[in-house]
């Protein structure tokens, strides 16, 4: 590792486990929390997820490389996680609501309901649209942190949309 | 639950005491899962059940229940098929299957069609037990086949990996 | 839609002590000693090591038996893979049962 990299990466943010973990928790915990809609199963993913980063704490090269290392094992975690539960039935409507406590939402019934249907989405097409929202992340990125082609992103964000925008009217 | 149970019920009271029957997986079945988006194919005899039993964590909730499942179990044959678009299957590929299910050993128990699905499960009782089960479910595109050939719990296995007790007050799901 | 499924998707912290809980946890973990990269300052050395190496790894064989070791490797990947197999079927026919019940109870409410 460059010694100009190690040092920006000690100047601007420390590389201290402890710091990462409070730095990334919320995005770590909501992206398996959005995604799997259950919340004690995504606290567990989400101290798994850490204590891998803490296992290989020495590869990180820098803090981008870090958030990019997060979102990427979160990610494919919960796809694994939701490929061997899939068969289980989630009671979505009595499932706790994620919201934390002060955090204001324009239309809190909307959001539970919004979270509810992202949450009947198809895995592939769930994932995309956690991290386009939440992450606030393009498609190309969306790409680069699933390993998938940037048209396939794209095609399951429209479609995920489409399959929203029908459910939310069905609901109204 | 209660309606599953009482079915139950009714087949270990008129139970034939035939002779153990296995039921076979057509051909037209299994070539499925060439077309399938993705599909399970899993057949456990009793060997591996033995097996996977010595792999099951008694300290995990769920594993700790797989393992009294298994344990009287001579043999798990499951295959379960997801298609990218309907039509890819007809419910009546599985008549073969419920030809082999008409035989006195078996009783079924539960039956629920629907527009887009059609679910039956079956029992083979022995001795005031059941000591067979097979599940046969066809959705628009999905299509489960489980057979269970040994003792089983059916309150222990419906509460597997997920809620146990379903409440009355269901909420209506997408399908 | 995009604002609402912004408002919707909003990050949320997790529950109270959980970077505590994964700190505990991280601290109980084996500590993986780092390669002694920086040890080998020679060719002598690292010879040395290598022969050492091949010494113990020598031993190791003709002591435990590369056949036994393989075949318990063997045998503990058809169980774990066994195991999974039980618990994905046992899975699958758990909510197919579910599912059905589901089904019937809406009938009846109907």
């Amino acid at each position: 590792m460059g010694s100009a990299l190690a040092t920006q990466f000690d100047a601007d943010e420390p590389l201290d486990f402890e710091s990462l973990v409070r730095r990334h928790q919320a995005m770590v915990f909501s992206i398996a929390l959005h995604f799997l809609h259950d919340r004690s199963a995504a606290e567990e993913l989400a101290q798994d997820v850490f204590l891998q980063l803490h296992r290989h704490l020495d590869a990180m090269q820098s803090a981008d490389h870090v958030t990019f290392w997060l979102r990427r094992v979160t990610t494919h975690r919960c796809i694994d996680y939701s490929r061997r539960r899939r068969f289980d039935f989630v009671w979505l409507d009595r499932v706790p609501e994620p919201a934390a406590p002060g955090t204001h939402t324009a239309d809190p019934l909307l959001s539970r309901r919004l979270r509810s249907t992202i949450a009947s989405l198809p895995a592939p097409a769930r994932m995309a649209v956690v991290l386009r929202y939440q992450e606030d992340l393009t498609p190309e990125e969306i790409a680069r942190v699933l390993d998938r082609p940037v048209a396939t992103v794209k095609s399951q964000l429209q479609r995920a949309l489409k399959l929203l925008r029908e459910k939310m009217v069905r609901y109204a | 639950m209660k309606k599953l149970f009482a079915g139950v019920a009714c087949a270990l009271l008129y139970a034939h005491g035939a002779v153990a029957q296995t039921v076979t997986i057509p051909d037209r079945i299994e070539q499925l899962a060439s077309r399938a988006r993705e599909s399970q194919n899993i057949t456990l005899d009793g060997a591996l059940l033995r097996l996977a039993s010595a792999f099951l964590n008694s300290n995990d909730k769920d594993q700790k229940v797989a393992k009294d499942l298994i344990a009287n179990i001579r043999g798990i044959h499951v295959r379960n098929f997801e298609f990218e678009k309907d039509g890819e299957f007809s419910d009546r590929d599985l008549d073969p299957m419920r030809e082999q299910l008409k035989s006195p050993a078996w009783s079924r128990i539960v039956e629920s069609r629907e527009k887009d699905a059609h679910q039956q499960i079956f029992v083979r009782a022995e001795k005031d037990k059941i000591a067979g089960l097979v599940i046969l479910s066809a959705e628009r595109r999905e299509l489960s086949i489980v057979i269970i050939d040994g003792t089983i719990d059916l309150k222990q296995l419906s509460s597997l990996g997920g809620q146990f007790g379903i409440p009355k007050d269901l909420p209506q799901v997408d399908r | 839609m995009h604002d609402e499924l912004r408002d919707a998707l909003r990050r949320v912290e997790p529950p109270d002590g959980f970077a505590e809980r994964v700190m505990r946890k991280a601290a109980s973990e084996p500590v993986r000693p780092k390669p002694a990269v920086d040890a080998w300052r020679s060719k002598t050395e690292w010879r040395g090591m290598l022969v050492a190496r091949l010494a113990i790894a020598a031993t190791l064989v003709i002591t435990i038996g590369a056949g036994a070791w393989y075949q318990a490797e063997e045998r503990r990947r058809e169980g774990e893979e066994a195991k999974r197999q039980v618990l994905v079927s046992l899975n699958i026919a758990g909510s197919k049962l579910r599912e059905v019940q589901m089904r019937i109870n809406h009938e009846q409410e109907r």
